[in-house]
């Protein structure tokens, strides 16, 4: 059911060229590790944006029953125990909701290439398809935003990372960024960073939200 | 689906601030659940003056937000993170009066209306509020270039905006032929005083009350089986829903009535909308300066108990004032303002008895003021203190002298008495315009102020202190200018110096070890002195200075501080300091002399928390440095005894 529901709204789904009639999904995952092929997904914190709103009652929250929550390295980054993930939902159930909850919108979010993918691979193996959405990455989105705004010159495989790290970009553009790095925190302080770059772009007459747009 | 700790983040922001402080966790998650986020840019617009609001108000959770008046241009209020505003409209339900513009890039929560609706019905605290009109928007005190008394009324229209929520709907009625028994039983059980009698179509026909049931059936007059409509009181006073909060209770003051019955046109010929109890408006306005204000002055005749009564309502506000930690000069304001109001309301009256005891001056001969001396002039009055007042009047042709000063000295006869009916008590010094002494011509007065700068005796040094602190509370204030300039004009050196002295050399607040210095005997055996060592330095110290500056028509201590501040920048940190000390001082007096139920003058010194113990000794270097600033100015280490 879940599945034929996400395929209808990925088909259904188009992309508009005025950025405030889109729905976008800001996302963010906590994993056991780095290898999006073997690794899993322990969270998932996301929040749909409408009307370039954030929308407290339209987000989405869940740990995930999961073996073990990872090396030591990585627990220490996302604070998530073995013993939470224990008590986590079972992922079937898990990927159903998170499915309902996606829909066709575009998926928002800090160096979202890999949350993508781990994801995909995390859903394939229980319900054999993979992500389709459209994607956007606020990091891309940023050095966009330094070009257009800011008249600088970025060029995107050139930036230096830690320039455009969340972190950093958080501070600049003044999101106090009280608890980060659990993934529904760091979804919200996300799309408080999007709506405000978003909010200057399209007040410049060159901005296109299709040059953001990955799949 | 809804993400439980984003709830609880949005929750954790709002409970900071009030008034969702108020608001108990649980409910504010409610509200958190509805929260929605939007960003604006720097000079975008909120809203705009004349829009319709949608069911949602905001609070900033980072950067800052005006509210404007469009049309004239002018900045009503600057709001700051945790403030929220665009709410007085739906309360109103009217258009936003004003504008709400974003002044630097600004992340915004927008939260339900409907639902916090219902916290300001359940929450009394939330109520309150909005109804005191210190909700962003809803107040202008930040405006400077309007009087305090036009501020405070015109809070009257945020503060009527809440009568609506006090309007119970839900009127049980009966029919004219119920039997008593069963009326009483059907108020007994839902716990109501009163009951309204309405026909078929709700239209309200009579009312009985708890007291018609005592009156007209337990003393045996009526039979517990007549109907009701042999004992209701009808017609029933009826009035529209669009009335405001004020008016309500004015009705009810006037036709002294409890229960104000509101149908949809006003009158008793259509439907009930609603019943506002007395009791639920004196919760959320008794406490209003607007109100009181607003009592004082539709009062016709000389209903002294109800004056009275508002002059122990003031007590209840200033508490309430307190307790919400307002700035003094606004309590002191507010309490100036209602004792104005008072004396206004004194003064006309008395001025109705003269016209038949002087039928030959309907209106008072001369031009004439009504002086507010001492703290009453200082406008420093917090709780009940002595009156201290003088008059003073147009010089009279010779021949009517003695006439006129009769007139006067009557007028000052008779509201020193109305004044005590109030609640003022006489001055044991007698310093009060009855006093043949103190209710003088402007030239007699010319040559008091005269004597008493040339002659710096003790006795005259005293009165200057005492006089020189002097305000118009009614009349005509070009006479009050006159004196002023006899002030500024006969500048006798000595007589500066002497007043610094006395200020300089008062009894210091602390010993050598840092302790509190206490009475050693007598009543306040072991308690300490407030207003002698500590409030009295200061306000010397700015009188003098106040002198010497020639800004004496600024008259409350604080106000000659900040106007020092400009005119003697040099020192202008000693007097930052001395304002900060002084309205400790005066908060503190206030808090015990409502607790302790005296003129909180004395203090014990175990009674204060260790936070007040600290601040009241960290606030003595206020005194000891505005101390060392009048030695040095005055030169007061070259006077010996």
């Amino acid at each position: 059911m879940a599945v034929c529901h996400y395929l209808e709204s990925i088909e259904k789904n188009k992309i508009f060229t005025e950025p405030e009639k889109n729905r976008y999904i800001i996302l963010d995952t906590e994993t056991t590790g780095l290898d999006y092929k073997n690794d899993q997904v322990l969270s998932i914190g996301a929040i749909r944006i409408e009307n370039l709103e954030i929308n407290i009652s339209d987000s989405f929250e869940v740990i995930l029953q999961t073996e073990t929550a990872g090396d030591k390295e990585s627990i220490a980054v996302h604070g998530i125990r073995t013993q939470d993930v224990k008590q986590g939902i079972q992922r079937d159930f898990a990927f159903e909701q998170f499915l309902y909850f996606l829909q066709g919108d575009i998926i928002v979010g800090h160096h979202i290439l890999f949350d993508k993918l781990i994801l995909s691979n995390n859903i394939k193996k229980i319900f054999s398809i993979e992500l389709l959405n459209p994607i956007i990455d606020t990091f891309d989105v940023a050095i966009y935003y330094e070009n257009l705004v800011k008249k600088r010159n970025v060029i995107p495989e050139e930036a230096n990372p830690e320039e455009f790290s969340l972190d950093n970009l958080l501070n600049r553009f003044r999101i106090k960024s009280s608890g980060r790095h659990t993934s529904i925190g760091d979804a919200l302080l996300t799309a408080e960073l999007f709506l405000r770059m978003m909010k200057k772009l399209i007040q410049q007459k060159n901005f296109r939200i299709e040059s953001l747009i990955k799949y | 689906m809804t993400s439980q700790s984003l709830k609880q983040r949005i929750t954790d922001f709002l409970i900071k601030y009030v008034p969702f402080s108020y608001i108990k966790e649980e409910d504010l998650l409610k509200l958190a659940g509805t929260c929605k986020i939007k960003v604006v840019n720097q000079g975008e617009f909120i809203f705009r003056e004349g829009e319709n609001p949608p069911k949602e108000f905001y609070v900033i959770h980072q950067g800052s937000v005006e509210l404007l008046d469009e049309k004239t241009n002018e900045i009503i209020e600057v709001l700051e993170e945790g403030d929220l505003f665009g709410i007085a409209a739906l309360l109103a339900k009217r258009s936003y009066i004003f504008s709400a513009k974003a002044t630097e890039d600004t992340i915004l929560y927008i939260l339900s209306y409907d639902i916090f609706y219902e916290y300001i019905q359940k929450y009394p605290r939330v109520l309150r509020f909005f109804s005191s009109g210190f909700a962003p928007g809803m107040q202008q005190f930040k405006k400077q270039n309007i009087s305090f008394q036009d501020q405070v009324l015109r809070t009257v229209v945020a503060h009527d905006e809440v009568l609506e929520l006090r309007i119970n709907k839900n009127v049980i009625t009966a029919k004219p032929d119920a039997t008593v028994q069963e009326i009483a039983k059907i108020m007994t059980e839902k716990n109501i005083g009163s009951m309204i009698i309405a026909d078929e179509e709700r239209r309200p026909l009579g009312i009985i009350t708890d007291s018609d049931l005592r009156k007209k059936i337990a003393t045996g007059k009526f039979p517990i089986t007549a109907k009701a409509r042999d004992i209701m009181s009808a017609p029933v006073f009826t009035l529209p829903p669009e009335i405001t909060a004020t008016e309500a209770i004015i009705q009810m003051m006037k036709r002294n009535i409890r229960h104000l019955v509101l149908t949809q046109d006003g009158t008793n010929q259509t439907p009930i909308y609603g019943i506002v109890s007395e009791h639920d408006l004196l919760v959320l306005h008794g406490n209003n300066p607007a109100v009181l204000v607003k009592e004082v002055q539709s009062i016709s005749s000389l209903k002294t108990d109800i004056l009275r009564i508002i002059r122990e309502k003031t007590d209840t506000l200033i508490k309430s004032y307190l307790e919400q930690d307002l700035s003094l000069p606004f309590i002191t304001n507010t309490i100036t303002l209602i004792h104005d109001n008072l004396i206004e309301k004194a003064i006309k009256l008395a001025k109705e008895k003269l016209k038949e005891e002087f039928p030959e001056y309907p209106q008072p001969p001369v031009k004439f003021a009504w002086l507010s001396m001492g703290s009453e002039g200082r406008k420093e009055q917090t709780l009940r203190t002595d009156q201290d007042n003088a008059i003073i009047y147009e010089d009279p042709q010779e021949e009517d002298k003695e006439k006129i000063q009769k007139y006067f000295l009557r007028m000052g006869e008779l509201v020193n008495q109305f004044l005590v009916d109030y609640g003022f008590s006489e001055c044991p010094a007698n310093i009060m315009a009855r006093n043949p002494e103190w209710c003088k011509p402007v030239s007699v007065w010319k040559n008091y102020f005269r004597k008493w700068i040339e002659v710096p005796a003790e006795k005259n040094l005293l009165n200057a202190t005492i006089f020189f602190d002097f305000r118009v509370a009614y009349g005509d204030e070009s006479l009050a200018q006159e004196l002023r300039d006899v002030i500024y004009k006969y500048k006798n050196p000595f007589f500066l110096v002497f007043l610094a002295k006395e200020a300089a050399t008062s009894a210091p607040p602390l010993n050598f070890f840092r302790n509190f210095i206490v009475e050693k005997s007598g009543e306040h055996k072991n308690e300490f002195d407030l207003k002698g060592r500590s409030i009295k330095p200061l306000v010397d110290a700015a009188r003098v200075l106040a002198i010497d500056f020639q800004i004496l028509e600024y008259s409350s201590t604080i106000e000659r501080y900040e106007k020092l501040k400009e005119v003697d920048p040099v020192n202008q940190h000693i007097y930052r300091d001395a304002i900060d000390s002084f309205q400790l001082y005066l908060k503190l007096r206030t808090y015990f002399g409502f607790k302790n139920q005296d003129s909180g003058r004395y203090i014990k010194p175990e009674e204060l928390s260790k936070l007040e113990k600290q601040m009241l000794k960290n606030s003595f270097l206020a005194i000891e440095n505005i101390q060392k600033l009048l030695e040095a100015r005055y030169q007061l280490n070259l006077i010996r005894e």
